[in-house]
């Protein structure tokens, strides 16, 4: 399928256009009735009639997404007016998404948090009390106590987010480690479990060397929604170095069930069932090794295992694999040829391994590709840049507390790996081995982000002594807590950021472009203040946010008071190829990679001594027409959840500007299974699984697969917290999950789907 | 001289950065309970084609600083001008009295109306233009897909992807490549 040289669909007429902005006049005829909350905004013309005080550009960087783009704020008597990409930014080179864009509008949202609350009424009634942070303080520090002293300190959990801001990496890490727990209930959805394949191969997490290479297999993700070309690594814009090695004449192609944006720039568009890319993958080792395609003197020098894998590929032939994949025998063979002998190639592995209950060992079989063909550390292959995860660090990016919690946490036992998690879930709603009876969440929203909404708000109703939440706005998650208090946004914080790049790593600042809105406070310091009224205070090595900021940041030589004159700083040489051969991978300084063995582990011994297959087999998903077909017949649909540009996670559904470019969610289907059901672009549908039902409008559509539904992801009611009816993950549940990176399926569960 | 814009297709992801950042730099009201603002710049997704083979095209668009302007054609009061010295078409809210004349007579549907009833629309960004800078869309566009300048420039950035300026009667100031 080649989208670029196919003349079907191309003609932009003045026709078309007017059909297509059709919808367009509609929605100008509605716009009359529009009653119009905010006032009519004044351009910038008037504005700046209105506060004629001098407009002064501070640059920071952004907190929408795990990016943090280089921003230019327009401030004009102490408000912010605009925001602009800057340029000089190695991220971003003056690019911003819409996240970006709508940073006023985050920062002046009516319904931001203003002041601690405490519960006025049952939970989840949504009835509060505004108190001081005094009296915010004391009453948690009198919590928490009463927690310790009755349960002991092991019955705290923390749920912080993923790490779209620094600060929830590095924010309330200290606390609960001088209190005396382990237990984190969120980070094992995402990369974590990705992170572990690919280090217990080789070492570290690769990057993608995009501006050198002349195949781009791109597998499980949608760089071009997500605008993560790489996974922290900064390329001199966001969409450039997958378009301009597009133009370059570099070949992309692209695996995925789903035609997404960016299959949509793809040379091939190769769909495939949901969660059976981990045999795609042998049946490619299958090719490349039997048929003599890998790299040899690479595999010989710098690899073990390859014995043992060639000898598991051997089950995986393209015909047996075509039958389990639905990708045709040919095709595998003509990829895995193409990706053997094109150099350099790189593959961009993505999430999808973090949503699928076999995604680690998947993840395992994609880096055992990366290596057989020599590509690792090459130019224009996965590499580990200056900076990136696995390099002799620069910057301690996940703030190590400086107290050491002796206990293991929840889950260690089972999951050896990965603990936490899932698993903190488990005892906090069974109360096995011990019970979780207080939760502090931080910049973080469980009951939409993690799975089964609706059972944690009972568990944590039931179950929970104490829950505190520190936000921006209220969630669903906020409805169930007993105090909840306000944090600072990113333009109101000092903060940093660290990123590699084939140019050296990176270190850039975060500066507070206005004072704190209303009564909020950053994280840090209502940590800080948490500790001092806990008594905890001695045991922090800093006394101040900006002292922790300098804490971490001790390994790469700046201070924020450096990157207050330079804010966005080189703190190292640039891109060194082939680290492995010159002893700059190992911390011992000696050739190889930074695994047990010092060689690429085919065959991984991390994963052999903690009880796991070694060898990347392919087990179907928990959930599937082939492991339960007679729940495939009453679920015929592999659902899937889909992600966009305009929001991150849970992430900002309340602010006006980003919904009105998307609006609500969709459940995308392919003509043909809409077709089956009477339903018809537009129709509110009702899907369901054994576990639960979401309501939402379909969007009929040939990118999705037939038999596959792609629905929006994440999405909450900012209009009614206590409505989950929009929320993808009432649809599934905590049951089934990847036996060595204990996570839940995000993205192939069992489901039907029906007019409303 | 008229200016005007490039819309590479082929690097456009429909991602409508370029609509949100229209939005804030020319402080536009959003979307409310329901019902849209005022909306400057507009992305369309054209998708066509079946699976296997679907297409998807996302063409971002504004008003075309058309070089015959019917817009300005028909307005009665004159509030529709179209600037000598770089072709970019302006609306003067003192004149404009709403008729909606020029929303019937634009083929693109470009006029816009705010909570005044006056018209608005793309201007764009004069203030920026005449600083020299790109246009807020333009500066911010993560897959640099959209470009604004003098017709002659953009024809030479569109001639290497084969850009055709889009054919109209009012002869709109857009090259689109696929």
């Amino acid at each position: 399928m080649n989208a670029r040289e196919s003349s079907v669909g191309w003609s932009l007429s003045r026709r078309t256009f007017l059909k297509a902005t059709g919808a367009l006049g509609a929605a100008l005829a509605l716009r009359e009735s529009c009653e119009g909350v905010l006032r009519s905004g004044p351009a910038r013309a008037a504005a700046a009639q209105a506060q004629p005080e001098k407009e002064t550009v501070v640059p920071t960087i952004c907190g929408g997404c795990h990016q943090n783009c280089g921003m230019l704020v327009h401030v004009r008597g102490g408000r912010v007016v605009s925001v602009e990409g800057n340029p000089d930014h190695p991220m971003n080179s003056g690019d911003l998404c819409p996240k970006a864009q709508a940073a006023s509008q985050i920062l002046y949202a009516p319904d931001r948090l203003k002041y601690p609350l405490l519960r006025a009424g049952k939970r989840g009634e949504g009835k509060w009390k505004r108190i001081s942070w005094d009296e915010a303080l004391d009453f948690m520090a009198n919590k928490l106590k009463e927690v310790r002293d009755k349960y002991g300190p092991m019955a705290l959990a923390m749920s912080t987010a993923a790490p779209v801001m620094q600060c929830s990496r590095t924010t309330f890490v200290q606390f609960p480690a001088v209190y005396g727990t382990p237990n984190r209930m969120s980070g094992n959805n995402c990369y974590v479990n990705r992170m572990l394949a690919l280090v217990a191969t080789f070492g570290y997490r690769a990057e993608d060397d995009y501006d050198q290479t002349r195949l781009i297999l791109l597998w499980g993700g949608n760089p071009l929604a997500s605008m993560r070309a790489g996974s922290y690594a900064a390329y001199d814009g966001l969409q450039r170095p997958i378009l301009d090695a597009i133009e370059r004449g570099a070949k992309l192609i692209v695996i995925d069930p789903i035609y997404t944006d960016t299959a949509a720039k793809a040379q091939q568009w190769i769909p495939i069932r949901p969660g059976t890319d981990g045999a795609l993958a042998l049946a490619m080792l299958h090719v490349i090794i039997n048929e003599g395609l890998y790299d040899r003197g690479f595999v010989q020098d710098w690899t073990v295992g390859f014995t043992e894998l060639t000898e598991l590929v051997q089950d995986y032939p393209p015909e047996k694999v075509a039958r389990i994949t639905s990708v045709p025998a040919e095709t595998i063979r003509s990829l895995a040829r193409e990706y053997a002998i094109t150099k350099p190639a790189l593959i961009h592995e993505a999430n999808a391994w973090a949503f699928h209950t076999n995604g680690t060992q998947t993840c395992r079989a994609i880096a055992c590709l990366m290596a057989v063909t020599g590509n690792l550390d090459a130019p224009g292959g996965p590499v580990c840049f200056p900076g990136s995860a696995g390099d002799r660090l620069t910057v301690v990016e996940d703030l190590p507390p400086t107290v050491q919690v002796a206990a293991k946490p929840l889950g260690a036992d089972k999951y050896r790996l990965m603990p936490n998690g899932p698993s903190v879930f488990d005892a906090m709603s069974s109360g096995k081995p011990y019970p979780i009876k207080a939760l502090i969440v931080f910049h973080s929203d469980p009951i939409v982000v993690l799975q089964d909404g609706n059972r944690q708000r009972d568990v944590f109703a039931k179950n929970l002594d104490f829950l505190a939440v520190i936000d921006i706005f209220h969630t669903p998650t906020t409805q169930m807590a007993d105090i909840v208090l306000p944090d600072t946004t990113f333009l109101e914080r000092l903060d940093y950021r660290h990123h590699p790049s084939a140019r050296g790593a990176i270190v850039a600042l975060r500066q507070p472009v206005v004072k704190p809105m209303y009564e909020s406070l950053p994280g840090y310091d209502i940590e800080l203040k948490l500790a001092a009224r806990m008594g905890f205070l001695d045991k922090y090595p800093w006394k101040s946010g900006e002292e922790m900021l300098n804490h971490i940041l001790k390994p790469s030589k700046v201070t924020v008071q450096d990157l207050r004159k330079k804010p966005v700083q080189f703190i190292t040489g640039p891109m060194v190829y082939k680290k492995y051969e010159k002893g700059l991978l190992r911390p011992d300084k000696k050739p190889g990679f930074a695994t047990p063995s010092g060689k690429v582990e085919l065959s991984s011994s991390v994963f052999q001594k903690a009880g796991y297959d070694p060898l990347p087999r392919y087990i179907e998903p928990a959930e599937s027409p082939v492991s339960t077909p007679e729940l495939a017949k009453r679920y015929p649909l592999i659902g899937m959840s889909r992600r966009s540009a305009t929001f991150v996670h849970s992430k900002y559904r309340n602010i006006p500007w980003l919904r009105e470019i998307e609006s609500e969610p969709f459940i995308r289907v392919n003509p043909e299974d809409a077709a089956k059901r009477g339903i018809a672009d537009g129709n509110l549908v009702i899907a369901e699984t054994k576990r639960g039902q979401i309501r939402m409008r379909a969007k009929v559509t040939s990118t999705v697969t037939p038999g596959v539904v792609l629905i929006d992801g994440c999405w909450w009611k900012p209009e009614n917290l206590s409505d989950l009816s929009w929320t993808l993950n009432a649809l599934i549940d905590m049951e089934a999950r990847d036996p060595i990176g204990n996570l839940a399926t995000l993205s192939s569960f069992l489901c039907e789907i029906k007019k409303a | 001289m008229q200016r005007g814009f490039y819309v590479d297709t082929e690097r456009c992801v429909g991602c409508r950065s370029c609509e949100v950042s229209c939005k804030q730099w020319n402080a536009l009201p959003p979307y409310v309970l329901g019902k849209t603002g005022p909306r400057w710049r507009r992305v369309v997704s054209i998708e066509s084609g079946t699976y296997p083979a679907p297409l998807l095209v996302n063409v971002s668009t504004a008003c075309m600083h058309c070089g015959k302007p019917a817009c300005a054609a028909v307005c009665p009061t004159g509030a529709i001008t179209k600037r000598i010295e770089d072709g970019i078409v302006v609306v003067n809210k003192d004149k404009c009295i709403g008729c909606r004349y020029c929303s019937f007579a634009c083929p693109f549907g470009v006029p816009q109306y705010g909570e005044d009833g006056l018209m608005q629309k793309c201007n764009l960004c004069l203030e920026r233009v005449e600083r020299g800078e790109d246009p807020a869309c333009v500066a911010s566009c993560p897959g640099k897909a959209l470009h604004a300048g003098t017709m002659e420039d953009m024809s030479k950035l569109a001639s290497r992807k084969a850009g055709r300026k889009l054919a109209g009667a009012t002869q709109p100031s857009i090259l689109i490549s696929r």
